[in-house]
């Protein structure tokens, strides 16, 4: 059993946040460039550019107060007895 | 309705746009529906942990872990929202009074466009297969041309008979346009 601090969880979601990021990027740039002027085109582009900023706000709310230095016990024996 | 044309087709001198069309709405309403079932996933397993081991929700680094995890995977989902709509939204045919154009987006990084001469068309053909298509009106139109083996096809568009039909009057207004030309 060992334990790693918390911040370290950050980094795959800052991975995936970065992933999104770029994805979101080239979507709405293909709307953007082919045909955005459309009514649909620009409700869903409001619609998940909107979304996307509500969950990050969300997650930023939901997190703040943590103290990313705790550690987090890897093969605690009650998880490792759950799972097996 | 608008598209950039400029951007995708050069139209040839006096060749003017008739109509442009797109699968039909319902198609992306079920992406939609594919998307709100994906996003109560994470709601079904929470509920799952919170009924066989909710000591798992109970400690201290649960919730950040929780909320990252549940936070990453609904991004994801939306990621997946707006790429089924670029693919929606991108895919069109765009019927000239010369020519029928067709711009398909696969992917995020692939487009073909291909288009076909009015005066080439020999057949036209509009098909509504199944319950919900007969419902909402909409089915597939099939443009044969002169030599060629593949057919052009319109799929899953709005009103496919009035498609055929409007489809067919151009060609013959083509047709006599390019007698009066030779």
């Amino acid at each position: 059993m060992y334990s790693i601090p918390l911040y370290l969880a950050l980094i795959p979601y800052a991975v995936v946040v970065a992933i999104f990021a770029l994805m979101a990027f080239i979507h709405v740039h293909h709307l953007i460039h082919y045909g955005a002027a459309g009514r649909m085109s620009f409700s869903i582009t409001f619609l998940f550019l909107g979304g996307a900023a509500l969950n990050i706000l969300l997650t930023w709310w939901l997190l703040l107060g943590t103290d990313w230095n705790q550690a987090i016990q890897v093969g605690t024996p009650a998880l490792t007895s759950f799972i097996l | 309705m608008s598209i950039s044309f400029k951007k995708l087709v050069q139209l040839h001198e006096g060749e003017k746009t008739v109509f442009l069309l797109r699968r039909h709405l319902l198609i992306f309403v079920g992406e939609l529906i594919y998307v709100a079932i994906l996003s109560a996933v994470p709601v079904g397993v929470w509920a799952m942990i919170s009924y066989l081991a909710p000591g798992l929700l109970a400690g201290p680094n649960s919730v950040p872990l929780l909320v990252l995890t549940a936070s990453g995977y609904y991004l994801m989902v939306w990621l997946f929202l707006i790429g089924s709509f670029v693919d929606y939204y991108l895919d069109a045919w765009i019927v000239t009074d010369q020519r029928i154009l067709n711009v398909e987006q696969h992917g995020i990084f692939s487009r073909t466009v291909s288009e076909l001469d009015l005066s080439n068309v020999q057949d036209v053909t509009s098909e509504v297969n199944g319950v919900i298509p007969s419902i909402f009106g909409f089915g597939n139109v099939f443009v044969q041309t002169a030599g060629q083996k593949e057919r052009f096809a319109f799929e899953q568009v709005s009103s496919p008979h009035e498609v055929r039909q409007r489809v067919l009057e151009l060609v013959e207004a083509e047709r006599v346009r390019e007698t009066r030309i030779f």
